[in-house]
């Protein structure tokens, strides 16, 4: 009888003690939230983005986790309504205990998101830019990982005077939020550098044909013609210039450097200048890994966006292994995150001791050459 | 505003007219036989023209080919979505649920196409090369040739249909009144099967003709049914003539305002015609003097 107990008492100590090192084995994993619009508005560019994101944990996970323990996601489709972006977050924050959160990867979403984070005090990565507002701009949680938009149009205008000679510039942009801060930072170059915007006329992003725009701007004799829109309506608006015969050069934005745009305007496209961080078709060595493994993995060639959110979640990861383990909660990370100095991504260049958006120098000078988007040297 | 200006702002008003025209149509087969808007109209074009990107740039088929497989697919999803969502409703389908039925189409086609196609957009090359004819300075793109020419070959089909065909008579008695034609030996069922066909027959020809000039997206969808409804709704909904007669009026307006007042206002001053035309001539331009209770 005896024996017996002690034969289910050692059979009990052996489960127990099986159940503590089977814990310790696999510890609870780090938390990260998204909550991105995978579809809605940025659908086509949120489904880029979660495969970035999944791609970064993956590599990370692949070279032990941090700290031994590896990095779990949880994913949250806001369908890019910042409404939406907030509940989000709010259920990502309480009830998932997620130690950061990326993603609100339109404008609007990264406000909302940003503000909310700003109460609920957990860090947030976000792949847009446009640091321009001044709440965004002094937010302590967010980091905005699009270098500032108004330098890479400053970038333009001031390759527009040197290179182009040209001082009057047509401009054809959205009429949604980031058209409307491209129209700002465009007046405010024009003021800096004494260039005018002989003419401005708006799209919106489901329009198939920009020729009325495209004839009025024309009809006020640019030399160079800005175009901010998003795909398909940047690619559409390339083809109707050209279809009317206009011959001026195309300024465009960093959607222009993305494979899908010189792909679908075709021989439009050609001559077209542009501004991004990432040129995927002709990466810098420090964005060659992971342009090589997005492509691998997903057969899609990558983008600056997608490549934002991928460093948003390094980040995250590597301020996590600069705590020790005890310490890692969403208040010290964001400490943590906000003393990196000098990161060079996939993406940007960041330095967070100085503003929390990348720097400048991030923005490199694209042309469209033979259908591909590549890297123009300036001398 | 020079004359070359506004000439231009024509043509562009009919090009885009063309395409809404397009779309206009497709509505009015459904509606000509069941009284139901098809919300998922627009999808059908979208699915022309994913389809026709598909079969000519990644599988490079020759075009002929490309764009009749592209029509073959779209016509097997309506046929698919005419027996598992339409068909399914009771013996009297109500009007409403059909209507919502059409919707939850919507979404599900477009649901499968992300899974399908990925997100990012594709591209048609035009039809017979992208060297814009000039006209007194103003250019036109070839492609809207082909547009037109598709317009008129799906108008004179229907109107012939319609009017001179025992099927297209069959079609139209269902819509009047449903019980009295089932009662005159027309197989209502049928004639509703058949409708839905014809209707994504239309819509997927009408995709792959307009993709050279929108390039195909998966958002592209919503916008077609907004504007081909409305089209339709200022032409006169089920009329042949007034779909068209909408969307060239649609298309005008909106390059017109575009260019000579703003491209800001243009959406709002599109829409004011259409409460415009609803308000002095409910039925549409062309629609018939008696409205339905």
């Amino acid at each position: 009888m005896k024996r017996k107990v002690w034969a289910v008492l050692i059979v009990l100590i052996g489960f127990g003690l099986s159940l503590f090192v089977s814990a310790a084995m696999c510890q609870e994993p780090y938390k990260i939230g998204v909550s991105l619009g995978i579809t809605g508005v940025q659908g086509a560019a949120g489904q880029r983005q979660i495969k970035a994101v999944e791609l970064a944990v993956e590599m990370i996970n692949a070279k032990g986790g941090i700290h031994g323990r590896p990095v779990k996601l949880i994913v949250e489709d806001d369908q890019t309504k910042p409404e939406l972006s907030v509940a989000k977050t709010n259920k990502l924050v309480s009830q998932d205990n997620v130690l950061a959160i990326v993603g609100g990867n339109s404008g609007d979403s990264a406000m909302a998101i940003g503000a909310n984070v700003e109460k609920k005090e957990v860090p947030f990565f976000s792949p847009t830019g446009f640091s321009g507002t001044e709440a965004q701009r002094n937010y302590k949680y967010s980091f905005l990982m699009i270098p500032n938009y108004d330098d890479a149009i400053e970038i333009l205008v001031r390759y527009s005077i040197d290179k182009l000679n040209c001082k009057n510039i047509g401009l054809l942009r959205l009429t949604r939020l980031w058209g409307v801060q491209a129209s700002n930072a465009y007046k405010d170059m024009a003021k800096k550098y004494g260039i005018t915007i002989v003419r401005e006329e708006t799209l919106s992003d489901t329009d198939k044909d920009m020729t009325p725009q495209l004839t009025n701007i024309n009809a006020a004799n640019p030399c160079a013609i800005a175009i901010w829109a998003a795909v398909p309506a940047a690619a559409i608006s390339i083809k109707n210039a050209r279809q009317l015969g206009i011959k001026v050069p195309l300024l465009g934005n960093p959607i222009f450097a993305a494979a899908t745009t010189p792909e679908i305007a075709g021989e439009a496209a050609e001559g077209v200048i542009a501004t991004a961080t990432l040129v995927p078709a002709d990466p810098l060595p420090r964005q060659k890994e992971y342009v090589d493994r997005y492509l691998a993995k997903y057969n899609l060639p990558a983008d600056m966006w997608d490549a934002a959110i991928f460093d948003g979640v390094n980040l995250i990861a590597h301020a996590i292994g600069t705590l020790s383990p005890e310490k890692v909660n969403p208040k010290n990370l964001r400490n943590q995150i906000a003393s990196i100095k000098r990161y060079e991504g996939a993406g940007a260049i960041v330095d967070f001791t100085k503003h929390h958006w990348p720097l400048s120098e991030s923005w490199v000078l694209v042309t469209i050459k033979n259908g591909k988007a590549v890297r123009l040297e300036v001398k | 505003m020079t004359e070359t200006q506004l000439l231009q702002f024509i043509f562009s008003g009919i090009t885009i007219g063309c395409i809404y025209a397009l779309v206009a149509l497709g509505f009015t087969i459904i509606f000509n036989t069941t009284s139901i808007v098809n919300f998922a109209q627009g999808d059908f074009v979208m699915l022309g023209a994913m389809f026709a990107a598909t079969f000519k740039s990644l599988f490079h088929f020759p075009l002929i080919m490309a764009v009749s497989l592209s029509v073959l697919s779209v016509a097997t999803i309506g046929l698919i979505m005419e027996r598992v969502l339409i068909h399914s409703l009771k013996d009297d389908p109500r009007l409403f649920a059909s209507v919502m039925m059409t919707m939850g189409a919507s979404i599900i086609i477009n649901a499968i196409s992300i899974l399908v196609w990925g997100a990012d957009p594709l591209s048609l090359e035009a039809f017979s090369g992208e060297t814009p004819i000039r006209i007194h300075g103003a250019t036109l793109v070839p492609q809207m040739f082909w547009i037109a020419g598709g317009i008129f070959l799906v108008m004179i089909l229907l109107v012939i249909f319609f009017r001179f065909t025992w099927l297209g008579q069959g079609m139209l008695a269902c819509s009047m009144n449903k019980d009295a034609a089932a009662s005159m030996g027309i197989n209502v069922k049928g004639m509703i099967f058949l409708s839905f066909i014809f209707s994504a027959t239309i819509g997927g020809l009408g995709g792959a003709l307009v993709a050279p000039i929108t390039m195909a997206t998966l958002d592209m969808g919503g916008i077609m049914t907004l504007k081909g409804f409305t089209a339709a709704i200022i032409g006169g909904l089920g009329s042949v003539p007034g779909a068209f007669l909408g969307g060239i009026i649609l298309g005008l307006i909106e390059a017109l305002s575009c260019g000579i007042i703003s491209s800001g206002y243009r959406d709002a001053i599109a829409l004011s015609i259409l409460v415009l035309v609803l308000m002095l001539k409910p039925s549409g331009i062309m629609g018939s003097k008696i409205i339905r209770k």
